[in-house]
């Protein structure tokens, strides 16, 4: 494979309360590679946006730290730059899209002015007239109908869906090599949500900047992302290509996760939930995060007496944090039984 | 009682007719009276100023004097005319739809004005004002014959005249609201299923400018009908915005129906106000979605669950207590769980405490607002397990609001897609989700993400263009004719009616085909 464009390594992060110490994210390392688009999957509070959000600088410093690692960019490390070098890097090189489009543009400030500002900070010496075409053209290219119009309206004159598009624009104004969308469809509806991300494959057709797209919607994730991360209570407990994940799934927690979800294609008698609720970060259960609402444990002691290490299987590049994950060797995850179930229903 | 010959048939049309009638009188009635009383509070505050504010000088009439001479003289009027000052507010802002204040401040009303002018003739005497009119000032005290006591007895005269208009109406109104009240408990006996909903609309006024004056409204159900039977699921789905959440409300009268009627077990409920409500819904319950913002942060678990039970008069000593602990064991709580503050739970637990509250009363029908919406996904899969065999085991129906669609299919026996504020499409979930023919439910199915990676690009999208457009001002004919892609000029025009169009279900749509949408496209 490729040299990876970002590499994160042993990545914690941390925030103190009056309750205790929340690891909010322990002991992370993952790769993104050019062009690639990776998904990372988790509930609430599993440290998938923290992750993200502590390479930008964007974690509040105090209440959080991060305690330890690297993220080396390009040859540099981000968790080492100054403020001043970050916001250089921030909207150029890396750029995010945030969650809620109804809360993350300035309600104040035109939006062709807020998309042009992203360029105008970066490189001030581009002429006006030049900045505007360019606003016009990215407004365009995310599909955003009349844009001659559109750039002189307030964010108050796009709907959800494309407010949402004019921030992919201002994130590719500067065609960032890392693109992060941080749940970027989980304030929209159905129809709006296909065209977003239908926006978000064409936007990438088009950079070709490496995507890092966190979701709890395992949906997105099997319709975009190349490879996955799941995240578990601040820890990566699965990575792999996403074709393997979702047909052999090598953790409990995303065997779990997959059998939760009630399908659109077929009838369930019923939901197999996992058992219990996700861990409290400040008081986690020792050993392997998952072991209290693991299926696999069997009251075995090494789950609880030992963080299971994220471990690579024999000749592919699918890493799973449980220490039987061998014991999951011949599982199928029931949307791989779908496939010849679906496939079957199509041709009768 | 069941009406089986086509005589009876007959009658109930004509019934039916004959209560819209009764509805718009009513309704118009309603507002009629509120127009009278809000102009009789004006007149009163009038009244006050004018006469009986000394400290107000609004004219160089020696107001004191005047004041002086009513004080003096006509304690007992004055006091009236304050009470009836003070009712006519009351009523004002107490009416909001209800009776008895227009009633009550009517009869002060008249009351008070009559003690006024039994004053103002005895003690006046001589000098009544309607003696002199036109004589100019006859009498040597001037002071009485100011303008000030003229205009107060024509003002009284007016706010008693008012207040009269204002209570008769009101009676009319009342009239006509129990008449209909009778006929729609006679339609109610031969209304299938145990809820049936018909030709709902609710509107929301969309105020604006100083007087708050109402320019417009908001289309949020326009009517629906619908027809729930009892122990199964109805799934209503559709996008924000399409009145699915304020449709669920109005069925419980959370929110006043604009018109249209609603049938529930055997009893017409559409104008039942409050008091009567109180019993409907003690067998039709809501969970709502929100299990954060649902729960009163201040009273603990036991305290939650078992208000329903102390409103409704069962919860007495420890039979009360068993009932809860046994509550709580049903949704998969602890009794020990009852003496906590809902900040201690998670959102899966709370949205059983929530479920055990709508539960309290064994209900017969449960609504439930997007009840696993704000979960996570892990979480989410037990609550769901949970309402399905709660409604096993109590025979519950269920009415389940979600836009989630894989969640509807799994709970729902039959599923209605909503768009706009109109059912656009109604059936069981596989006519549904296999065989939609509305276009709109076909690219809401195509727009879930597809869950299997290895089927990538296999299913036909159909990529909807722009936005829903705003329930404020809906378009012409079908509602989903801005962003059809079968958009005929018929479509503009002609507004599609929800019938069977050989597709074996209802749907509304005048070019109405059935379209796989979740098959997958070979060779693709």
């Amino acid at each position: 494979m490729a040299e990876p464009i970002l590499s994160i390594r042993d990545l914690a992060v941390e925030f103190r309360t009056e309750d205790g110490v929340v690891h909010a994210v322990d002991g992370i390392s993952y790769d993104v590679y050019p062009g690639e688009t990776l998904g990372i999957v988790g509930e609430s509070g599993s440290g998938k946006s923290v992750s993200t959000l502590a390479l930008l600088g964007l974690i509040p410093q105090p209440p959080g730290r991060i305690a330890s690692g690297t993220a080396m960019f390009k040859g540099t490390d981000l968790l080492k730059m100054s403020k001043h070098e970050l916001r250089t890097f921030r909207g150029d090189e890396v750029a995010m899209v945030f969650q809620d489009p109804m809360t993350s543009l300035n309600p104040v400030l035109k939006v062709g002015y807020q998309v042009a500002e992203a360029i105008k900070t970066h490189y001030p010496k581009v002429p006006d007239g030049e900045v505007k075409s360019r606003v016009v053209d990215l407004l365009r290219l995310v599909g955003v109908p009349n844009p001659d119009v559109r750039v002189n309206q307030y964010p108050h004159e796009f709907s959800g869906g494309m407010r949402q598009r004019a921030m992919i624009a201002m994130a590719i104004a500067n065609s960032p090599s890392l693109l992060i969308a941080d749940e970027p469809t989980t304030a929209l509806d159905v129809t709006i949500q296909a065209q977003v991300l239908e926006v978000l494959k064409n936007v990438q057709a088009e950079t070709h900047a490496a995507t890092i797209l966190i979701t709890h919607d395992l949906g997105i994730v099997a319709e975009l992302c190349e490879r996955v991360i799941v995240m578990y209570g601040g820890r990566i407990v699965e990575m792999g290509d996403v074709h393997t994940i979702f047909r052999a799934p090598r953790h409990p927690y995303t065997i779990g996760l997959m059998d939760s979800l009630p399908k659109l294609t077929e009838d369930e008698e019923w939901l197999r939930p996992i058992p219990g609720s996700p861990p409290s970060l400040i008081n986690r259960p020792s050993g392997c995060a998952f072991h209290p609402r693991c299926f696999l444990t069997q009251g075995r002691a090494r789950c609880h007496d030992e963080v299971p290490e994220l471990r690579k299987a024999e000749g592919t590049e699918h890493f799973a944090a449980c220490h039987f994950s061998d014991e999951l060797i011949g599982h199928h995850s029931k949307f791989s039984e779908a496939v010849g179930a679906a496939g079957g229903q199509g041709s009768n | 009682m069941n009406a089986t010959s086509g005589h009876a048939a007959v009658d109930l049309a004509a019934l039916e007719a004959e209560l819209d009638d009764l509805e718009k009188r009513a309704d118009a009635m309603k507002l009629l009276a509120e127009k009278i009383l809000a102009a009789a509070g004006v007149l009163a505050f009038a009244v006050i100023v004018t006469v009986f504010a000394p400290w107000v000088r609004v004219s160089r009439v020696p107001k004191i004097a005047v004041a002086k001479t009513v004080h003096g003289t006509m304690g007992l009027g004055w006091i009236f005319l304050l009470v009836l000052a003070l009712s006519l507010l009351v009523a004002v802002i107490g009416f909001r739809g209800r009776k008895w204040p227009v009633v009550a401040a009517g009869a002060l009303m008249l009351f008070g004005m009559g003690a006024f002018l039994v004053d103002v003739m005895t003690s006046v005497k001589t000098f009544h004002p309607f003696m002199k009119l036109g004589a100019g000032a006859a009498h040597g005290a001037s002071v009485v014959t100011t303008w000030g006591l003229d205009l107060a007895v024509a003002i009284s005269f007016g706010v008693g005249a008012a207040a009269a208009a204002a209570a008769v109406t009101t009676w009319l109104w009342d009239v006509a609201e129990q008449r209909l009240d009778r006929g729609e408990s006679t339609l109610a006996a031969d209304k299938p299923g145990l809820l049936r909903i018909e030709n709902l609309v609710t509107y929301f006024p969309i105020r604006a400018g100083l007087l708050k004056r109402t320019v417009g409204h908001v289309h949020a159900v326009d009517g629906v009908d619908l027809t729930v039977y009892k122990g199964e699921t109805v799934g209503l789905v559709g996008e924000s915005g399409c009145g699915k959440t304020t449709l669920s409300r109005t069925i419980l009268k959370l929110v006043e129906p604009t018109s249209g009627r609603i049938y529930f077990n055997g009893r017409g409920i559409s104008r039942w106000g409050r008091r009567r409500m109180r019993a409907v819904r003690r067998e039709m319950q809501i969970v709502f979605q929100d299990p954060y913002a649902s729960l009163n942060p201040r009273m603990t678990v036991r305290d939650i669950i078992s208000e329903p039970l102390r409103i409704s008069g069962g919860y007495r000593g420890d039979r009360g207590k068993q009932r809860v602990d046994e509550l709580l064991r049903t949704v998969g709580l602890s009794p020990e769980h009852a003496n906590r503050f809902p900040h201690e739970f998670s959102g899966g637990q709370r949205q059983r405490i929530g479920v055990a509250r709508a539960l309290a009363l064994n209900p017969q029908v449960i609504i439930l607002d997007e009840p696993v919406s704000a979960l996570d996904v892990s979480i989410r899969a037990q609550v769901v397990n949970l309402l399905e065999s709660l409604q096993r085991d109590f025979g519950l129906t269920y009415i389940f609001v979600a836009h989630d669609l894989s969640v509807v299919r799994h709970v729902s026996d039959r599923v209605a897609v909503m768009y706009l504020g109109k059912i656009v499409e109604i059936g069981d979930k596989h006519q549904i989700y296999n065989e939609p023919a509305h276009p709109y439910t076909q690219a809401l199915l195509s727009a879930v993400p597809i869950e299997e990676p290895s089927q990538r690009g296999k299913r036909k999208r159909i990529v909807l263009e722009g936005d829903v457009p705003s329930p404020a001002n809906p378009p012409s004919g079908c509602r989903f004719r801005t962003r059809c892609w079968k958009a005929q000029p018929i479509c503009a025009e002609e507004e599609p009616a929800l019938i069977d169009r050989g597709q074996g279900h209802p749907s509304a749509c005048h070019f109405a085909e059935i379209v796989r949408p979740l098959d997958l496209v070979s060779g693709a």
